[in-house]
């Protein structure tokens, strides 16, 4: 393979980003996107509001389509802000591995499960438990601070599995490896070559000794393999982390809904709304893993690949730790901060009071 | 004894919330989470000298069922007016430490305010409307000059704004009116045209200091009374 067109193909899209990127920034053009978010994402929501309150008035078929219209434009453009649900599952997706069909499994399962959240938190604490719609709304916290760590976790489990692959790959190179070595990890392949035919792969990638070996793993996405129930318990468990934290429209949404007695209705409209999510998170999703098979692709006849997916991996379990730690963090101190001046939050006192005054009363 | 209390303190819970807009906590985005539709009237006195600004403020349907809901649920004696009363009180006290969230302006010099007087609070069209008088701290004559005024939640968790048309573009003429002007005296309403640089500097520097910039400044109109000389 000649080395310049690789790397052309490599730097030269790569300059042309960066190009673009700094005559953005130097002509101020992030600011302007900025102030312009915040004065549409101030605006979806009072459309949002609006289009409810206008179904509790006349529920016609202008007033639907308003309401699913906006509900499915809030996921949309809400989904591409920042948000660490996104930051996890590109991460996730960049440097564990995964085909697109898993990415786009993945988007779709934790934006659903989003909407379902809000639905469930909403139908339980209110209409069931009774609790004020204020105060349901305001468990969203907890719900976040469960997110966040369900992500340290993810973050740990990741970094543990990497390591272990790692320490795998590295005693690999030399030391003869054992059958159970080979069973436990597709992604520890490497390891079947031996010692001679790994170092010359390094070196010299395109020689003779490249071999499919029918348990070798490189050179493409395995998937298949007793790493795989493992590898699905992560994905499950960065869904969850995601998913648990509800959608903050579809609560706002419900809300509203409960309010107006019109909860049923909210309820479509949430999931006009988690639709438009899973649009973006989606096409989110599937960019990060079209831009590492980009990468892994063009860094493939430079360097090895296997220790080098798994660094890769290390690396990205570490960035969802420290994103977890930090969000952890961030949100256990706003908590105690705020608790008596700002009342955001409703404290477990007046919450089981209300609770217990309704079921007496009632 | 027990209602009583515990209908004060869901008033003070209420009326706290409506203050901040602290009873969602969404907020992780500085974008409002709610807004007041507000209208001015500047009152003059028989000398022509503006002496107060009679506010209405219309807040969002969402927020007028959350705190509705707060209200009907203390059931007490006491009748929705008289709860509605009280919840009104509490609103007036929080705003009182926060320059009641509107700041005046005389040939770019601040104008003094005095304590709120004639407080309503008022639930119409599942609407709920709070209406007070804003007096000036003393009489202030116009004559060949501008007076300025602006209302907004600092945080910008509530977005205020004058009563507009249908689609939000234009302000209403009903929104900013005199009572007792002098004649010539002219009103406009000015719309926000944030700098996108001082916003996303604020931005950053409040979120590394305090937590949530505090972005409402940037995106408040400006209401104007001018007076002939």
């Amino acid at each position: 393979m000649p080395r310049v067109s690789v790397k052309t193909a490599f730097w030269g899209p790569l300059f042309v980003l960066i190009a673009l990127g700094a005559v953005g920034y130097v002509s101020g053009w992030h600011h302007q996107v900025m102030v312009r978010i915040v004065v549409w994402q101030g605006r979806l929501y009072h459309a949002l509001v609006d289009a409810i309150s206008a179904l509790e008035r006349a529920p016609d078929v202008t007033a639907w389509s308003a309401l699913l219209g906006v509900s499915f434009g809030y996921g949309v453009f809400h989904a591409a802000g920042p948000g660490h649900g996104k930051i996890v599952l590109s991460t996730y997706l960049a440097s564990q591995g995964g085909a697109w069909r898993r990415a786009l499994g993945l988007s779709a399962m934790a934006s659903l499960l989003q909407g379902l959240t809000a639905v469930l938190l909403i139908a339980v604490l209110v209409f069931g438990l009774g609790w004020l719609t204020r105060e349901a709304m305001g468990s969203v916290e907890h719900a976040e601070l469960a997110s966040f760590l369900m992500v340290t976790l993810v973050g740990v489990w990741l970094c543990w599995r990497s390591v272990i692959r790692l320490r795998r790959a590295l005693a690999g190179s030399d030391t003869a490896i054992t059958e159970r070595d080979r069973s436990i990890s597709s992604m520890s392949a490497p390891s079947s070559f031996s010692p001679p035919a790994f170092g010359s792969m390094v070196f010299a990638p395109s020689t003779p000794a490249h071999r499919h070996s029918p348990q070798c793993g490189c050179g493409h996405e395995h998937h298949i393999g007793p790493d795989t129930a493992r590898d699905w318990r992560v994905a499950l468990l960065t869904v969850l982390s995601i998913g648990v934290r509800p959608c903050s429209g579809a609560v706002l949404l419900l809300g509203a809904a409960a309010l107006l007695d019109q909860f049923g209705r909210g309820v479509i409209a949430v999931f006009a709304m988690s639709l438009g999510t899973a649009l973006t998170v989606t096409a989110l999703a599937l960019l990060s893993v079209v831009a590492r098979d980009w990468v892994s692709r063009h860094m493939r006849p430079t360097r090895h690949r296997r220790p080098w997916a798994a660094w890769i991996s290390l690396a990205g379990g570490a960035l969802i730790l420290a994103l977890g730690l930090s969000l952890t963090h961030a949100k256990w101190q706003s908590a105690s901060n705020e608790a008596p001046p700002m009342l955001g939050s409703p404290d477990a006192g007046p919450r089981s009071e209300h609770a217990g005054g309704l079921m007496g009363g009632g | 004894m027990k209602r009583v209390s515990s209908l004060k303190r869901a008033c003070w819970r209420a009326a706290l919330a409506a203050c901040v807009w602290g009873a969602f906590p969404l907020a992780a985005a500085a974008h409002p989470h709610g807004w007041v539709d507000i209208s001015v009237e500047g009152v003059f006195d028989a000398q022509g000298r503006l002496t107060a600004l009679n506010q209405h403020w219309r807040m969002d349907p969402l927020y007028s069922q959350v705190l509705m809901e707060d209200i009907q649920r203390e059931a007490g004696a006491a009748s929705l007016e008289a709860r509605l009363d009280a919840l009104g009180v509490e609103i007036r006290d929080n705003l009182a430490r926060q320059h009641n969230l509107t700041q005046m302006r005389l040939e770019g010099r601040d104008v003094a305010q005095a304590p709120v007087t004639e407080m309503t609070t008022r639930y119409r069209d599942r609407r709920l409307v709070f209406r007070f008088t804003l007096p000036l701290a003393a009489p202030l004559s116009l004559a060949g000059r501008t007076f300025r005024y602006q209302v907004f939640d600092p945080t910008y968790y509530i977005e205020m704004l004058h009563e507009a048309n249908e689609q939000g573009t234009e302000p209403l003429p009903s929104a900013l009116q005199l009572r007792g002007a002098p004649k010539g005296c002219t009103t406009t309403i000015i719309e926000a045209s944030p700098d996108p640089k001082k916003v996303a500097e604020a931005a950053m520097l409040d979120r590394t200091q305090q937590g949530e910039p505090d972005l409402g400044r940037f995106f408040t109109e400006t209401g104007e009374i001018s007076c002939p000389g």
